[in-house]
């Protein structure tokens, strides 16, 4: 049996690291769809930095879909703020739609005024290109849970104030809508980096399933984000090894098994097998999932 | 164009009738989840039968589509009323197994994914439904008038049971009424409109057209039947706008609907009489002022019994000595003027006879609407 590529690798383990981290957030902060939308609200920022630069280079790329997709999520959490009837998901919605039908007419202004304009560049950037995963990529995303971590293991106090008893942390003088601004950028900086290496899908599926794997199991805050990271990783891990065992049982030369949808399947397999099998904690039982006693 | 005009107007019906329905149970993106999950039906129908454009590829999808909005609603039941995160964990995966199949069975044939997430409205026209020769007008208008009848028809049968079903399921279920048929007819019918309409608008227009006039009508009233009236008539507003702008300036015809949706439901949240921006700032003023005033009412009253009214209660002494700014001051001022409380007079705030009885209750503590107003002056402190 022959080894997975080196960088595809590590990139698997640390999408599975940083999803995992900044999905347990989101979790907590009943928002499982907002990596999809800031996902999403990436498309016009693509556009644009293309439009107003005309380089194709991931780097000028990431930039514009970070400015967009963090304003975005900057301002779902002040219409959250401002106008309770928008919560559960009325202004994802809201904010998803009016994104991408910026893109759509940005896109067919930029098709009408730009001379030799080829999709390739920027319809990739959307939806991930796993096989050509390569060392800096990995490092990214590395590089990006790193950071993540170390922004939640020093604000955890902060973070574990707004998820549960808001006013309470307010009261207290914790800066409640700047710990949420700076996780929203952070969210948007985690979907970012890993937009063009493992796509919308891959990334939005791992935001939800991880932290549902681990949720059941335990009641502590601290346990919960740690294990949803390590899980990632875990999965992240295996992931392509079991690409190539498939590839090599049941692959037909020249057609490769994808790896995102892989990692896809195996992580809500992992979330459903833990939802509907026995806990690990035997406390949470009568509680069941996601609600407190 | 009026054909795309057509179609576009009875998609923003169908989905103005499935808009508040999705909105009130908090679920919004399903549509989004749907047009997604479709792959999975589309890439088993293609495993199965491998013909591209054939109607098994549309069912296929309209199966997947509704076995995942379904096992979606089961799922957040599960997962007590999670229901974002019970899309989350359905869509992708449904996404996967068709992109995996695809990527199996598919790989050397033009079935393009990217084209599912744009959609095309501008050749949804292209496709006619003829009845013995005779050209009857588009299909997708032909499918979405359907779809409109099919609701309007299941509106007016189950009309009650449905504002059960939206604001009080349980007491529904107690009182015997069919709330479990009910979570299946919302999830076929809003699966139906879904799929019928994503091949000509795109899931992204589609949930511009699901969630925007939703909004938008939600703001401007309480009342459930007025509620589905303004959803329709915001969409349709929103399509005429959309369509009109595309004309103007030769844009993507579904970018351009989805935007004037995005931007009339953002006008809505600014303008909107009691729950708009516009409005709430004004109100937080007007009760700053009104605290303003009672506080110079109260004040100016105890300086007149001590006696020193004279250095006290001009203008300065008042901004001084109670922390205000000169506007709060006048504005304050003005207000018991307008109710003829107090008076200027050489400079000097006077009460008069009416403002000692109203100081004097609410220093007291009699006044009934005194109670109220601690929620009414923190408004401004939620708004930051």
């Amino acid at each position: 049996m022959t080894t997975p590529d080196g960088a595809v690798l590590f990139a698997c383990i640390g999408a599975g690291l940083l999803y995992g981290l900044l999905g347990s957030i989101t979790h907590l902060r009943r928002q499982s769809l907002r990596g999809d939308v800031l996902a999403h609200s990436a498309w016009p920022g693509v556009l644009v930095a293309f439009a107003i630069t005309g380089e194709k280079s991931p780097v000028v790329l990431a930039l514009g879909a970070f400015v967009f997709s963090a304003g975005f999520g900057l301002v779902i959490t002040w219409l959250e703020r401002l106008f309770p009837r928008l919560k559960g998901d009325g202004a994802h919605a809201l904010l998803l739609s009016g994104s991408f039908a910026l893109g759509s007419v940005v896109w067919s202004l930029m098709q009408r005024h730009m001379e030799g304009l080829g999709q390739a560049g920027l319809k990739s950037f959307l939806l991930g290109q796993a096989a050509a995963v390569q060392w800096p990529d990995a490092w990214t995303l590395l590089g990006a849970s790193m950071l993540a971590g170390l922004f939640v293991y020093s604000f955890r106090r902060d973070i574990s104030g707004i998820l549960f008893d808001r006013d309470h942390a307010f009261l207290l003088g914790q800066p409640t809508l700047a710990v949420e601004w700076i996780l929203d950028l952070f969210l948007a900086l985690g979907v970012v980096c890993g937009l063009q290496v493992v796509g919308m899908v891959v990334l939005s599926a791992l935001l939800v399933a991880l932290p549902l794997a681990v949720r059941p199991h335990t009641k502590s805050f601290g346990t919960f984000v740690l294990a949803s990271t390590m899980l990632g990783g875990a999965i992240g891990f295996v992931t392509p090894w079991l690409v190539i065992f498939l590839e090599s049982s049941f692959g037909h030369p020249g057609k490769g098994i994808p790896t995102g949808p892989i990692f896809v399947v195996m992580a809500t397999l992992v979330a459903i097998a833990s939802l509907f099998g026995p806990r690990f904690n035997n406390k949470s039982v009568a509680t069941g999932i996601g609600v407190r006693r | 164009m009026l054909e795309i005009f057509l179609i576009g107007a009875l998609s923003a019906i169908g989905c103005g009738l499935t808009g508040p329905v999705l909105l009130l149970r908090r679920r919004v993106l399903l549509g989004d989840a749907v047009s997604h999950s479709v792959l999975a039906g589309i890439g088993i129908a293609f495993w199965i039968h491998p013909v591209v454009n054939s109607p098994w590829l549309r069912l296929g999808a309209a199966l997947s589509g509704c076995c995942a909005a379904w096992v979606a609603t089961k799922l957040t039941g599960i997962l007590r009323g999670r229901a974002d995160a019970a899309l989350g964990l359905v869509f992708p995966l449904f996404f996967s197994i068709g992109a995996l199949i695809l990527a199996i069975k598919a790989s050397n044939t033009h079935l393009d994914v990217d084209q599912v997430l744009s959609g095309n409205l501008e050749s949804s026209w292209l496709e006619r439904f003829r009845l013995g020769g005779t050209d009857l007008g588009p299909q997708a208008a032909w499918n979405m008038l359907l779809i409109v009848v099919a609701l309007l028809a299941a509106g007016w049968i189950w009309w009650r049971d449905l504002q059960l079903y939206l604001f009080d399921p349980q007491q529904g279920q107690i009182l015997g009424r069919p709330m479990a048929f009910l979570e299946i007819l919302v999830v076929v019918a809003t699966t139906s409109v879904i799929v019928f309409s994503f091949d000509a608008m795109g899931p992204i227009l589609l949930v511009a057209l699901l969630a925007g006039p939703g909004i938008c009508a939600w703001f401007l009233t309480s009342q459930i039947g007025p509620f589905f009236l303004a959803t329709v008539a915001a969409g349709l507003l929103s399509v005429l706008a959309g369509t009109g702008l595309a004309c103007a300036l030769d844009l993507n015809i579904a970018g351009s609907i989805g935007l004037a949706a995005f931007l009339i439901a953002l006008g809505t949240l600014l303008m909107a009489p009691d729950h708009g921006m516009v409005f709430r700032l004004l109100q937080a003023n007007r009760a700053r002022i009104r605290f303003v005033a009672r506080l110079l009412a109260v004040h100016i009253c105890q300086h007149e019994i001590k006696g020193d009214q004279a250095s006290e209660n001009t203008r300065v002494g008042l901004r001084d000595h109670l922390k205000l700014s000169e506007k709060e001051v006048a504005a304050g001022a003005l207000w018991l003027q307008a109710r003829s409380l107090a008076v200027w007079e050489n400079q000097i705030l006077v009460s008069t006879h009416a403002g000692k009885i109203f100081a004097k209750s609410l220093a007291e503590g009699q006044d009934s609407t005194d109670g109220q107003m601690g929620g009414e002056i923190q408004r401004p402190a939620s708004l930051m």
